[in-house]
């Protein structure tokens, strides 16, 4: 009987077990390799390995933007942004910025509108040009309803000659400290783009897990500027929240 | 013999599992919506579309909830 009892107790730690694992996104963070420990040598589904990309895929972001530049872009890149209520969360990789799924804020690309679904901030930045880190990047994600993603990345520079970036101290006022808070400000995006909109493109992938391939990046050439104790401020919530450049493997980026 | 019995229900519930439960685009469910030809290198514009039509709106799902 005791034993009957013994293994009942350990077969319901076991589904309970199995039910937590199951339920919760695979963690991961900054600190440890994920494309490493996602890879295995012969997955055999990967529903076993879901960051398998990370470390397979043959067109990862970020990239040195200046290691490979000898086509020209035809490509028009126009932001539409709309000022409007929005919520500020700390997810716990980045402080990131909401929008709603009713917005008007787009960004075309030649005849096509993506809609802007959030953006975020990684400090240092993850693309680099020419070996150059900048301070952070702010990462507009857009999306069109049949999937496509296009991303534009602003890089930021924190030079001691900068003034306050109203926008960027709009998000940092406000931004959560903690994972489960969230706050609303109404801000206008546009704010926080050069007044250029010259631009690097290439095509690579999310810069975290599961690092989904098939995403157009547009990193724009002009940064912003913020206050170095702007940056020191983010750094305070999130510091090293970049990932590595990626190797090219043959692909070509394109400028404008 | 108990022991035996129940050690391999225990194997075939976390089997079960595990096939049952992605909780994250995986690999199979994010197939790049978008990729360059191996064979004619070309400019991101003349990307052509891969993936399902699911895998596609899966993907801007989660980048409403996660990072990207």
């Amino acid at each position: 009987m005791l034993s009957v009892v013994k293994n009942t107790v350990f077969i319901t730690s076991l589904i309970v077990t199995s039910v937590a694992i199951a339920s919760t996104d695979p963690h991961w963070t900054y600190e440890e390799e994920w494309e490493n420990l996602s890879i295995a040598s012969t997955p055999t589904k990967a529903s076993d390995f879901p960051y398998a990309e990370c470390g397979l895929g043959q067109k990862q972001s970020p990239v040195d933007l200046g290691a490979s530049q000898v086509v020209t872009s035809t490509n028009v890149l126009k932001t539409a942004y709309k000022s409007e209520s929005l919520t500020v969360v700390n997810n716990g990789h980045s402080i990131k910025v909401n929008v709603p799924e009713t917005t008007k804020s787009v960004l075309s690309i030649g005849n096509e509108k993506y809609t802007l679904l959030q953006y975020h901030i990684h400090a240092p930045s993850e693309h680099v040009v020419n070996g150059k880190s900048y301070a952070a990047e702010i990462h507009f994600v857009h999306g069109t309803p049949d999937g496509k993603l296009a991303v534009v990345g602003v890089l930021v520079d924190a030079p001691l000659t900068a003034k306050t970036n109203v926008e960027f101290e709009k998000i940092l006022s406000i931004a959560p400290r903690n994972t489960t808070d969230a706050t609303k400000l109404t801000a206008d995006p546009t704010k926080l783009l050069p007044n250029t909109a010259k631009f690097y493109l290439y095509s690579g992938s999310l810069t975290t897990p599961p690092c989904t391939e098939g995403v157009n990046w547009y990193v724009l050439k002009t940064p912003i500027q913020i206050t170095s104790s702007q940056l020191a401020s983010f750094e305070e919530l999130y510091s090293e929240n970049a990932r590595a450049p990626q190797a090219l493997n043959g692909r070509k980026v394109l400028v404008k | 013999m108990n022991k035996i019995i129940f050690l391999g229900l225990a194997i075939i519930t976390v089997s079960a599992f595990a096939e049952t439960q992605p909780t994250q685009p995986t690999k199979e469910s994010v197939t790049p919506v978008q990729s360059t030809s191996t064979q004619k290198p070309s400019p991101p514009q003349d990307i052509k579309e891969q993936g399902s039509k699911e895998s596609k709106t899966n993907i801007i799902d989660f980048c409403r909830t996660h990072t990207c």
